[in-house]
């Protein structure tokens, strides 16, 4: 009889089938809680997809004259004592963006150049970018990475003046 | 530097485990050799592989289930170590045979309740294959990394350059007209590219716009001031 019931359309008959499955309705409550569940994973992905990243800039000028450690990279003086060599550091620059993925954040870099960001995508707590740096009509770099959110990444190595250029790159969602 | 002396280094070239003088000498061999450079090759895309299929397999685990498994335990666990482990078993099986009983009916096919059989409960069944498959991974990571042509000592391993105990995952490079060296430094969890411009001269290089080239392997060399 159960089964003719579920036919008519009537509410279902809650008598197990089998020992063990307990509530026959409660299928109901899973495909909602299943198709909820679908959608979020489907929607989620386009929703990451329009999070706005901050993109962080900095210059730093590195050269082996004197012995200099500017104040305002007091934070960063483990990772360029322990990656580099040189004996002085002078923040040139320091610069923050907000934009969406797939939007281009620009900078100028002292020495003509110029640094392009473009954030693609935000996944899994990690941020994907496209980064080209510029020497006026010349591409001295064009690199894809993924970094994780609030990660940053070093470039080095153009010259300025008697010293190098590094920037860092950093990215974090908002 | 030639062939012999780049085989017998090579292994510790891609760790990163040279010092300055000899990395640059070695990276100025391989980088110019079509034999040395494929040898690092196909060990950067067995690195890859072996990343790849660890990430995948740490994807698929569902590790809520741990600490869901954990929590009760510790909150039934008396102190002493051997009473613990067979109050587990017996708290273990008797969630093993009530969950059969539900999605089986009669539950036949589960040990009698009290022996040592029921301490394979469902869940610790998925999380041991998992686990032993974790394990089978990394067991044939140290394998194959410890596997090569010239290798006469055992080289400890390094995280790979696209594993997440770095916080950058490179995917493509391109670097016309430029030389660049990438390293990082797993104590910061800092990535660095450093570009030598090989030619200055403005308009020299590629003009802006071109297609990028596929990922590019970078040439490790090495600038003055810089710590390898």
């Amino acid at each position: 009889m159960a089964g003719v019931t579920r036919l008519t359309g009537t509410t279902p008959d809650v008598t197990p089938l089998r020992r063990g499955r307990r509530v026959a309705g409660r299928p109901k409550v899973a495909s909602v809680l299943l198709l909820g569940l679908a959608g979020v994973l489907v929607f989620a992905p386009a929703a990451r997809a329009g999070d706005r990243v901050i993109i962080q800039m900095g210059t730093v000028r590195a050269t082996n004259t004197g012995a200099y450690f500017d104040d305002q990279l007091a934070s960063m003086r483990r990772q360029f004592q322990n990656l580099f060599h040189f004996t002085s550091y002078q923040l040139l620059k320091e610069e923050n963006r907000s934009v969406g993925c797939g939007d281009l954040a620009g900078f100028d870099v002292p020495g003509g150049r110029y640094l392009q960001v473009v954030p693609k995508s935000v996944n899994d707590d990690r941020v994907s970018l496209n980064v080209r740096l510029l020497q006026e009509s010349r591409l001295l770099i064009n690199t894809d990475f993924t970094l994780r959110n609030r990660g940053t990444i070093l470039v080095g190595g153009p010259r300025d003046q008697e010293g190098v250029l590094i920037i860092w790159i950093g990215a974090r969602t908002e | 530097m030639n062939c012999r002396d780049a085989a017998r280094l090579i292994d510790y070239f891609f760790d990163g485990e040279l010092d300055g003088r000899v990395m640059r000498d070695a990276a100025l061999h391989i980088t110019r050799c079509a034999s040395c450079e494929s040898e690092l090759h196909d060990r950067e895309r067995v690195q890859g592989l072996l990343a790849e299929s660890i990430h995948r397999e740490l994807d698929e685990m569902d590790l809520s289930v741990i600490w869901t498994a954990v929590d009760r335990e510790l909150a039934l666990a008396p102190t002493d170590r051997n009473r613990s482990r067979f109050a587990t078993a017996e708290v273990a099986g008797a969630e093993s045979w009530s969950a059969d009983e539900e999605w089986n009916g009669a539950g036949s096919a589960v040990t009698a309740p009290g022996t040592f059989g029921r301490r394979w409960s469902p869940v610790w069944s998925s999380l041991t294959v998992a686990g032993l498959a974790l394990a089978a991974s990394i067991l044939v990571a140290v394998m194959m990394l410890g596997y090569g042509p010239g290798k006469e000592q055992t080289a400890s391993i390094s995280p790979p350059p696209h594993a997440s105990a770095n916080q950058v995952r490179i995917e493509s490079m391109d670097y016309p007209g430029s030389s660049v060296a990438m390293w990082s430094e797993p104590e910061d969890d800092t990535m660095v590219i450093w570009i030598e411009d090989d030619d200055p001269t403005p308009g020299a290089g590629v003009p802006v716009g071109a297609a990028p080239s596929p990922a590019a392997k970078p040439a490790p060399v090495r600038m003055p001031g810089v710590r390898p």
